[in-house]
Parts: C-alpha cells; sequence; structure tokens
C-alpha cells in the first residue's frame, strides 16, 4: 500500500514499521484496529494516519504537545498497562483533527479531551477519553489559502 | 438483550467479578455502584458515541485532490504563529 496522501511511497519495511494497532478498534471504527502513521518532513508536527483495512479511509493528527505546550493528561494507569508501560516517555499523544473547508480558508480543529495513545515501543495504540485537561487547549487552527 | 427487574439495594453480577448494585432510583435518575477489577474499563455509553461521531466527522477521504499539501500548510502556519 502507498499513501495517496503524501508523496511518500512506503515500502513494506517501513510500514511493518510505522504501522500501530488499536487493539479495540478506533471509536466510530470499530472494524478498523491497524493504521499506517505517513509523515513528511515538512507536515510535521502533523501526521496523517491511515486505516490499512480500508485504505480510502485517513485521519489527520497532530502531536499534542506540539499543539499545546502546556498540554496535560490524566490517564487511568490500568489503561496504561493495558497497554504495555506505565512509563509515560513510551508514549506519543495526538489529537484527531476534523479538517472544515471553505472557500478562502481550512480549519483544523481538535478535540482535546479524546486523546489518541502510541505506545512507542510495542506501537499499540488507544483514544482515551480525559477527563480532566488541566490547560485551556485551542481547539483550531485557521490556514488562508 | 435481558431485561431483569431489581429493587433499591439489589445487585446483579456479570461472570464472578463484576457487581452492579442500584443505590438509588430518583424519578427518571437510576444511581448505579459498580465493582469490578480495574483492568474493566467502564464508560458513560453517550460519551463513547461522542467520540465516535468526531471521528466520524473528522474522518477523510485519502484523496490527494481534496487532502494535499493541507498539513504542511498547517504546519507552516503553526510556525508563524509560535
Amino acid at each position: 500500500m502507498h499513501s495517496n496522501l503524501t508523496d511518500d511511497v512506503l515500502t513494506a519495511e517501513s510500514i511493518r514499521d510505522k504501522i500501530i494497532e488499536f487493539r479495540d478498534g478506533l471509536p466510530g471504527f470499530p472494524r478498523n484496529h491497524a493504521f499506517v502513521m505517513a509523515q513528511r518532513a515538512d507536515e510535521k508536527p502533523f501526521v496523517w494516519m491511515h486505516s490499512v483495512t480500508e485504505p480510502l479511509l485517513a485521519f489527520a493528527l497532530v502531536d499534542a504537545y506540539a499543539w499545546e505546550k502546556d498540554f496535560t493528561l490524566e490517564v487511568d494507569d490500568a489503561e496504561l498497562e493495558e497497554m504495555g508501560s506505565l512509563d509515560p516517555m513510551d508514549y506519543a499523544v495526538y489529537f484527531i483533527l476534523r479538517i472544515n473547508q471553505e472557500n478562502d480558508r481550512t480549519t483544523l480543529e481538535a478535540k482535546p479531551n479524546a486523546p489518541v495513545l502510541v505506545n512507542i515501543r510495542n506501537r499499540q495504540a488507544k483514544q482515551v477519553i480525559s477527563t480532566s485537561h488541566s490547560h485551556r487547549i485551542p481547539e483550531a487552527l485557521c490556514v488562508r489559502h | 438483550m435481558l431485561v431483569l427487574s431489581r429493587k433499591v439495594g439489589e445487585a446483579i453480577k456479570l461472570s464472578d467479578d463484576i457487581e452492579i448494585t442500584v443505590l438509588a432510583v430518583d424519578h427518571l435518575r437510576v444511581r448505579l455502584g459498580i465493582r469490578a477489577p480495574r483492568h474493566i474499563n467502564v464508560r458513560r455509553t453517550e460519551l463513547d458515541d461522542s467520540v465516535g461521531a468526531a471521528n466520524r466527522e473528522a474522518a477523510v477521504v485519502a484523496d490527494p485532490a481534496v487532502t494535499n499539501g493541507i498539513l504542511t500548510k498547517a504546519a507552516s502556519e503553526k510556525k508563524k504563529q509560535e
């Protein structure tokens, strides 16, 4: 499979490396367990997450700590244990972005109360519901064309 | 779906290690006590549904005609703001 969204073609090697697994499926997409992260250097800290099951399905994500430097997250230890590590250093955190395209601008809208956690060591992923994120997190980024 | 009636103070068991007790009933609201092992994830269904709905709204068709360059532009816009 190659990424339709970006120019770079993912090889079998790099796919294996970048596949993440939502053991319980992604909320709203219960049949989709495996996703591939694709990011061009100039897209950082944003990243595309493609479904392996449905190649035409993709999501735009952003590194939560890049979106909001003071972002803090409280997650139940049991949840982290299930994902294979209690060490916060083992996790990457993303917000799923909703893309609104209007005539002259595109708005990217984050949902800060439902971040995606990825254990970067074993590639286990889960969208958690955060009941307490302490800071006011900007919800949208506007890009003019 | 299994439907059963319980009075306040009565409970049901799911398997051996999950117990749900009806603590109080007040008009249309029922208060439940849930005793379960830590690995059992208890969530309000409508919260789950709202995340699922938000994800469905966020889903995009992986078509370069629609999505090409969006994240590149977003990245440079984000940099500008910092």
